[in-house]
């Protein structure tokens, strides 16, 4: 995700007032989906994921006059859109009053009535094993595994180490390679 | 482990893992992203509007919420010297106390009320209310039909007419009631003439009085009585009763004369 140049030109254009918008529409055509889809891997339902991407570009627009150059811009935006993720799950927690494994079973049975999941039988036998993960090793899993990610850049978005991130990794793929194996 | 093994062959490890197909098994409705860029540039510039107008288009005039600030806390300052000094104070525990009165009152109140002694006989009120009614009717009926009638806007002409001879009718002088008037007293020829038959009238009783001295005598008592008594007896009583030598030397021989002559004419008048 070499996009400094590009990033660094959207960047400019919007400081400026009378382009501003048409910087900010270079960036939603950039990074809406790759946006959208961290989300809808955290979220499952679409429409959750349509609501909180929505969400998260307007608190982008509103923040990017704020947005210091010392970090990436992609990065910046997923840390902002997984922060709405977090909150949206807590809160969808506290409002059911349910726990956290009530919540993956809610989600996995949203997983199968979604007309809006095309996976084969492995590819949602690998979202059941995801939705039984806590939420940073999910988060972690998801950056490394789809949207290939280094650990610095995942670092950047969940403001933590490397090596725990490592750690977290790898113990997010042991459970995972666990749930298939016992699964098949 | 290099960064080329630890971000892409980390998945050789895995076997399960890694035959899961690694494609994106979510999908969108069909223009998802197409639309949603749109939507989304819609919202930003809705935003845009709520930025550009925070007020929602009203205007307040240059430093207004700096004046506000400090009316506000003048305000309230006044408002803090007027509280303190108002100068009305109660007794401690009045407000207590008032309480317990209030609700003394009330209750002896309720209780009167409740047990007042006076009764009304059955369905009082009822008929009392017809009464009244009835009363009512009988008034209206009278004041509608009292017999008296006068003509169709009698009233309105009674009073043009009460107008027309009062208020409208133009002012005459009273001298022209009265037609002319002359005032003989005022001329100067009527004037001298009474001050003069005046000067004569006192001139002519002065003149009488000062030279007339019979009417100084008529006018006392005991000339009167004396004038009445002879000459001759007034000797002979003089002679019996008083020191006669006397007498005859203190009187002066005219002034006796004069009088024995006054009385002799005297005499002779009547």
């Amino acid at each position: 995700m070499s996009n400094q140049v590009e990033d660094a030109e959207i960047l400019e254009k919007f400081q400026d007032e009378k382009t501003r918008n048409q910087a900010f529409n270079l960036l939603l055509k950039k990074y809406q989906q790759k946006i959208y889809w961290h989300i809808r891997r955290m979220v499952i339902d679409h429409d959750d994921a349509d609501d909180l991407s929505q969400d998260v570009f307007i608190k982008i627009w509103k923040s990017l006059p704020g947005f210091r150059s010392d970090a990436q811009l992609y990065t910046w935006m997923y840390r902002i859109a997984t922060n709405e993720c977090i909150t949206f799950i807590n809160r969808k927690k506290l409002k059911n009053n349910i726990s956290l494994d009530d919540v993956a079973h809610e989600l996995s049975e949203s997983l199968a009535d979604s007309s809006y999941f095309d996976g084969d039988k492995a590819q949602m036998k690998l979202q059941k094993a995801l939705l039984t993960l806590p939420e940073k090793q999910k988060l972690v899993f998801n950056m490394k595994y789809y949207d290939e990610m280094k650990y610095e850049e995942i670092s950047e978005v969940l403001g933590t180490s490397v090596g725990a991130l490592k750690s977290s990794f790898h113990l997010a793929v042991k459970k995972i390679e666990a749930f298939l194996l016992a699964e098949d | 482990m290099n960064n080329e093994l630890e971000n892409m062959e980390w998945l050789d490890s895995y076997e399960a893992l890694k035959r899961v197909n690694r494609g994106n098994a979510f999908t969108v409705p069909d223009n998802y992203f197409q639309e949603k860029e749109e939507l989304i540039m819609e919202n930003i510039r809705l935003e845009q509007l709520k930025y550009a107008h925070p007020n929602n288009g009203f205007i307040v005039l240059a430093n207004y919420f700096d004046e506000l600030t400090k009316n506000i806390e003048s305000r309230i300052a006044i408002d803090e010297v007027l509280n303190a000094e108002q100068g009305f104070a109660v007794p401690a525990n009045y407000f207590d106390e008032l309480t317990k009165n209030i609700e003394s009152r009330i209750a002896i109140e309720e209780a009167l009320n409740a047990e007042s002694g006076f009764t009304v006989p059955a369905n009082y009120f009822d008929e009392l209310t017809k009464n009244i009614e009835s009363r009512i009717a009988i008034d209206e009926a009278l004041n509608t039909e009292q017999g008296f009638t006068v003509p169709a806007n009698y009233f309105d002409e009674l009073e043009h007419k009460i107008l027309q001879s009062t208020i409208n009718t133009p002012v005459r002088s009273i001298q022209q009631e009265r037609g002319m008037i002359r005032k003989l007293w005022i001329s100067k020829s009527f004037k001298y003439a009474s001050a003069a038959c005046f000067a004569l009238v006192v001139g002519t009783a002065v003149m009488i009085s000062e030279f007339n001295d019979t009417a100084i005598h008529k006018r006392s008592d005991i000339h009167k009585a004396l004038s009445k008594v002879s000459d001759k007896d007034i000797e002979i009583y003089l002679q019996i009763n008083g020191d006669t030598p006397a007498i005859m030397e203190n009187v002066d021989p005219n002034s006796l004369n004069s009088l024995l002559s006054d009385e002799a004419d005297q005499n002779k008048t009547n």
